[in-house]
């Protein structure tokens, strides 16, 4: 094995402090995930995620190690599946920690059907539910909100959907952090950002996202599954999209702001993209406003998309609203403020996930009152054609990862790579004859995100299964895929 | 016109583009990001939008110009295929341009809608000189 990474447990490695970096990096990962990254650390942070790794170990004020999770790729300045966890008094908010879809994340919603009871009008259900969810490049949303009501809506995250008649407050306990981010103040965010987003309140976007029929496949964790209430052979729908223009937007101006800012304090950064300023400054306190906004946007969309599947529902199998339960909502692409315990005591945070979850294990105040024995759900999505999962957190994840986990199966070819091998047709059909059906706008993008230029997701699961830092629960396996 | 050059970045989608002038690289890199989300072939040019941005370098004032027209899809529903650009240097270092974009709004069959760009990274980003002419390269987040 290479000198310049170390088995330090089962799927565990360390990167050793060299050079600028202030903390080790840490990386769950099996072996042959490892030995690929390994062959790909050239030492240019473009093409090397183990090199952001080491690059996000540089920055002032990080603690304990830069963690990434076993879906690990090269991203901008932070690597997908990263996790960089900075000291609140001391330490930085880093743009490229939380990218350019703020709090983009996956909703997990469970009904009371199984597949026989769907099989006949499944083909007329998901051409409803890709009629209902717009998607894709340029659709619109059907809420029409004004200036001021966008304002408040990022204040309020799916709360402010709720209030308007779209879901319940049943919906909002089964969210992160309810799904509202406190401290979003809307004067942090350029008109600009808020007039792309007037229109796309509840739109699902395109690339990876997706809106899924999956179907319960096998019950991994009985105890948890009963508390996250999932059965083998149940019907669930899960909606991965995050904050739509306003973040993408957010993210632009403030790479901008915090270039300058890093520039203006003398950080020396490695990488533009990990352009970031002290927590306790101007900008930092302004692009943080930001993020809750843009966090509460995705909150807000994920909600709305999550109520439009249940009038389909509704209309097409006589199905309550109440009948389609929340299981969670919870978003990969965020920094919060959490508490961890760092060299023995407590410490308050800046948690950056890029591409990573929040897992954290039993007992935390954050978990919902019935999920607190076993932790909240972790939704690791798969690709369309393989399955999706349900993890827990752990106590282990708690201390060696900050409470993070994997948030899918992380991409193995580009996508120029993908569309040049697979044929958007022939992915379908494929796909048709392994009983998913798909919908999308996009036969290019249906190439790009053919399930074989991602990664194995089993063995994504199992590195973090094998490295003890989070689970498995359910595999959920998709039938009907709605894509942009 | 040279061809755009499609990197292998494994999460987004990156190109690499060369021109004779400084301006032909923020044109050709116009292209490259809206060959991203459609085959520009297909847009015609109906209409045009003008920019004039300033910004402190030259990659940043290529990241504001491809930001800028990146957000006109969503407030104005047009995309482009044909661009201009004149770009000057000012004082201290920074850098002007006057940008014009040609095309119509979008129409998703017609122009066979691929994905949406969500933002410009400052990822691996390049505005320089070589050789004879300029080359650019981005990465943006898809």
């Amino acid at each position: 094995m290479d000198e310049r990474i170390q088995s330090i447990g089962s799927a565990t490695w360390q990167l050793p402090r060299t050079g600028p970096m202030r903390v080790p990096g840490i990386v769950f990962a099996d072996r042959a995930s490892i030995e690929g990254l390994i062959a790909d650390d050239t030492g240019d942070a473009q093409w090397s995620a183990l090199q952001q790794v080491r690059n996000v170990a540089a920055l002032p004020g990080i603690v304990k190690a830069s963690v990434a999770l076993p879906d690990i790729h090269p991203g901008y300045g932070f690597p997908i599946g990263g996790v960089g966890a900075f000291d609140a008094d001391s330490g930085v908010a880093v743009v490229g920690g939380v990218g350019f879809d703020i709090n983009c994340g996956v909703r997990l919603m469970a009904t009371p059907l199984t597949r026989a009871d769907i099989e006949s009008s499944l083909d007329a259900l998901g051409k409803a539910l890709f009629d209902r969810v717009p998607a894709g490049l340029g659709a619109q949303g059907d809420l029409r909100l004004t200036m001021r009501e966008l304002d408040d809506l990022l204040r309020e995250g799916a709360r402010g959907i709720v209030a308007r008649g779209f879901g319940t407050d049943e919906d909002l306990e089964y969210c992160e952090e309810n799904g509202r981010m406190t401290g979003a103040d809307p004067e942090a965010v350029s008109d600009r950002a808020k007039h792309r987003q007037l229109r796309q309140v509840g739109t699902l976007g395109s690339g990876n996202h997706y809106l899924e029929l999956q179907v319960v496949e096998h019950v991994l964790d009985p105890a948890a599954a009963e508390a996250y209430g999932l059965q083998t052979g149940q019907v669930t729908i899960a909606i991965h999209t995050g904050s739509r223009a306003l973040g993408h937007q957010i993210g632009q101006d403030y790479l901008a702001v915090m270039s300058r800012a890093a520039q203006r304090f003398g950080f020396e950064t490695f990488e533009k993209e990990l352009a970031c300023a002290p927590i306790d400054s101007e900008e930092g306190r302004q692009y943080l406003s930001a993020v809750a906004c843009g966090a509460n946007c995705a909150f807000a969309n994920r909600q709305m998309i999550g109520h439009r599947a249940r009038e389909v529902l509704a209309a097409m199998l006589g199905l309550a609203p109440s009948d389609v339960r929340t299981v969670y909502d919870i978003g990969h692409n965020n920094a919060k403020f959490e508490t961890h315990p760092v060299d023995g005591r407590e410490r308050r945070l800046l948690v950056h996930r890029k591409g990573s979850t929040r897992a954290f294990g039993p007992g935390r105040p954050e978990s919902p009152d019935a999920y607190r024995t076993v932790g909240h759900p972790i939704l690791v999505g798969g690709t369309m054609g393989t399955s999706s999962y349900v993890l827990r957190g752990t106590e282990e994840g708690m201390d060696r990862a900050f409470g993070s986990g994997a948030h899918g199966a992380g991409r193995a070819l580009s996508r120029k790579k993908a569309a040049k091998k697979y044929w958007g047709e022939t992915v379908a059909s494929e796909l048709a004859a392994k009983g998913i059906r798909l919908w999308s706008h996009s036969l290019r993008g249906i190439a790009e995100e053919a399930p074989g230029a991602y990664k194995d997701i089993d063995r994504v699961v199992n590195a973090a299964t094998e490295a003890g830092i989070s689970r498995p629960v359910v595999r959920l396996r998709p039938i009907a895929v709605i894509k942009g | 016109m040279a061809p755009i050059e499609w990197l292998d970045h494994t999460a987004d989608a990156g190109f690499r583009v060369c021109g004779d002038s400084m301006a032909d690289v923020f044109e050709q890199a116009a292209r490259g990001l809206f060959s991203v989300m459609v085959d520009v072939e297909h847009v015609r040019e109906t209409t045009s939008y003008r920019t004039d941005l300033i910004a402190p370098s030259l990659e940043e004032l290529l990241v504001a110009w491809l930001s800028d027209l990146l957000a006109q899809k969503d407030l104005t529903g047009l995309v482009f295929s044909r661009f201009r650009a004149a770009v000057t240097r000012e004082t201290a270092g920074a850098s002007r341009m006057v940008g014009e974009a040609w095309g119509e709004p979008l129409d998703r069959r017609r122009h066979r809608a691929k994905g949406e760009v969500k933002g410009i990274s400052y990822l691996g980003l390049r505005v320089e000189p070589q050789g004879e002419g300029w080359i650019a390269q981005v990465v943006v987040d898809v």
